[in-house]
């Protein structure tokens, strides 16, 4: 049976205070559509476990989707503190369950081994029951053998596989396009207020809903200039 | 091998950093350091972005230095809301005596100087003041009792060749200049 589904469709049957994992590291890999499709659902009461991340707990978040979080690092890095996680938190809206181990050491050392890459989605898998990957292109089984040292997860751990175009924008996707500041200072900027931040909603997930959509909303010479020209893909 | 299973490889005390550098929320007297929460956790007044590797790299790194961009009582507290970098914990051998490698934190820089632990009590103690701070100011500006010896000197400034390093080679889209200019 093949796994290809829509992102509506991927994300149809997850429940209210269903325990979520978002893989991604910080303005890398941020799983953005899966993101725009829950608040777009209505998804309510969801526990968060982000791997160390940005905008896609923190759109969650501020959207009243979750009612708590685990917190390994939930951060705008250079552009400020996540700003719906921390109105909730300090609310007292949000339970925040502090993580650290050495899994988080490891991840220092792979930083320092200029891996930025989103390596603990492997362990995040593992760790769950049901995995939706969300992928900017699918390629040829042939391609997948060719670059079999860059596989991240076995098939047999995947349980559906959403097609989405930039579908980690605003945040980064190596190889293929970096992180779009602009985007990230906007969302920032909008999130001052609950109607500044309802308007952003509006604008980039109700409204633009599929992902072409939210794409034509970008445009196309936003989306060219962040394009990367070198591909990890022989 | 993959990087979440070569974690469980590392022998930390050989294979872990030499030093340090980190930013926070708050420092208090021994070094500790926090970027979690001001304040209570369940209702914090600050929610800071979490501890990622604070813990690993204060309680494990051989050295480590602490840079704050600001300093006030705020900042420079009795006692952290949140350890999630161990400093030298409750002063003395503390630090030892939790199971910690010796070590913890060698300097604590601030726009008005620089400090570092005295080396029995391990109570923060003042190293350098920047040109025109007095002590009065810097004590004023701590929430806890600093320890000071004598005069202390004036911190050297950078030299035009290491600020010209950091301008040019370092900072060189600028991001430090704009941020703290």
């Amino acid at each position: 049976m093949s796994k290809l589904t829509t992102i509506d469709e991927a994300v149809a049957d997850i429940a209210d205070g269903s325990s979520v994992g978002l893989g991604g590291w910080i303005f890398y890999g941020q799983p953005m559509a899966l993101v725009r499709a829950l608040i777009r659902k209505g998804a309510r009461n969801l526990d968060l476990v982000p791997t160390p991340g940005s905008i896609a707990p923190d759109m969650l978040i501020g959207a009243g989707c979750a009612r708590s979080t685990v917190c390994v690092f939930i951060s705008f890095e250079q552009f400020g503190l996540a700003p719906h996680f921390r109105r909730r938190a300090e609310a007292g809206t949000l339970k925040v369950i502090d993580l650290d181990g050495p899994a988080i050491a490891g991840g220092l050392r792979a930083a320092i081994c200029d891996l930025a890459s989103p390596f603990f989605d492997a362990m995040l898998a593992q760790a769950s029951r049901r995995i939706i990957v969300s992928v900017d292109r699918i390629v040829s089984s042939e391609t997948i053998r060719r670059n079999n040292h860059l596989i991240k997860l076995p098939s047999v751990m995947v349980d559906a596989v959403v097609e989405a175009p930039w579908g980690a924008h605003p945040t980064a996707s190596p190889g293929l396009y970096r992180a779009d500041e602009r985007h990230l200072k906007e969302y920032v900027k909008a999130s001052v207020s609950d109607e500044t931040f309802g308007a952003y909603l509006q604008k980039y997930v109700h409204t633009a809903g599929a992902q072409a959509a939210y794409l034509d909303l970008l445009g196309g010479s936003r989306l060219a200039g962040l394009s990367v020209s070198e591909s990890t893909l022989t | 091998m993959d990087l979440p299973n070569m974690i469980d490889f590392i022998d930390w005390r050989i294979h872990f950093f030499d030093f340090a550098i980190l930013s926070a929320l708050q420092v208090d007297r021994f070094g500790n350091i926090n970027t979690v929460v001001v304040g209570d956790h369940a209702r914090p007044k600050v929610r800071g972005p979490g501890t990622v590797g604070i813990s690993a790299l204060c309680g494990l790194a051989k050295r480590f230095y602490i840079v704050l961009t600001r300093h006030e009582r705020s900042a420079f507290v009795p006692r952290v809301d949140f350890i999630c970098g161990a400093g030298h914990l409750e002063g003395g051998d503390s630090r030892e005596r939790a199971g910690l490698p010796a070590g913890g934190p060698k300097l604590v820089v601030s726009p008005l100087g620089v400090f570092d632990f005295e080396p029995v009590s391990k109570a923060m103690r003042v190293r350098s003041l920047h040109p025109g701070v007095t002590v009065d100011e810097v004590r004023s500006a701590t929430g806890f009792e600093l320890v000071v010896n004598g005069t202390p000197p004036t911190t050297v400034m950078p030299t035009e060749h290491e600020l010209m390093l950091l301008r040019t080679r370092v900072d060189t889209r600028r991001t430090l200049k704009r941020k703290f200019s």
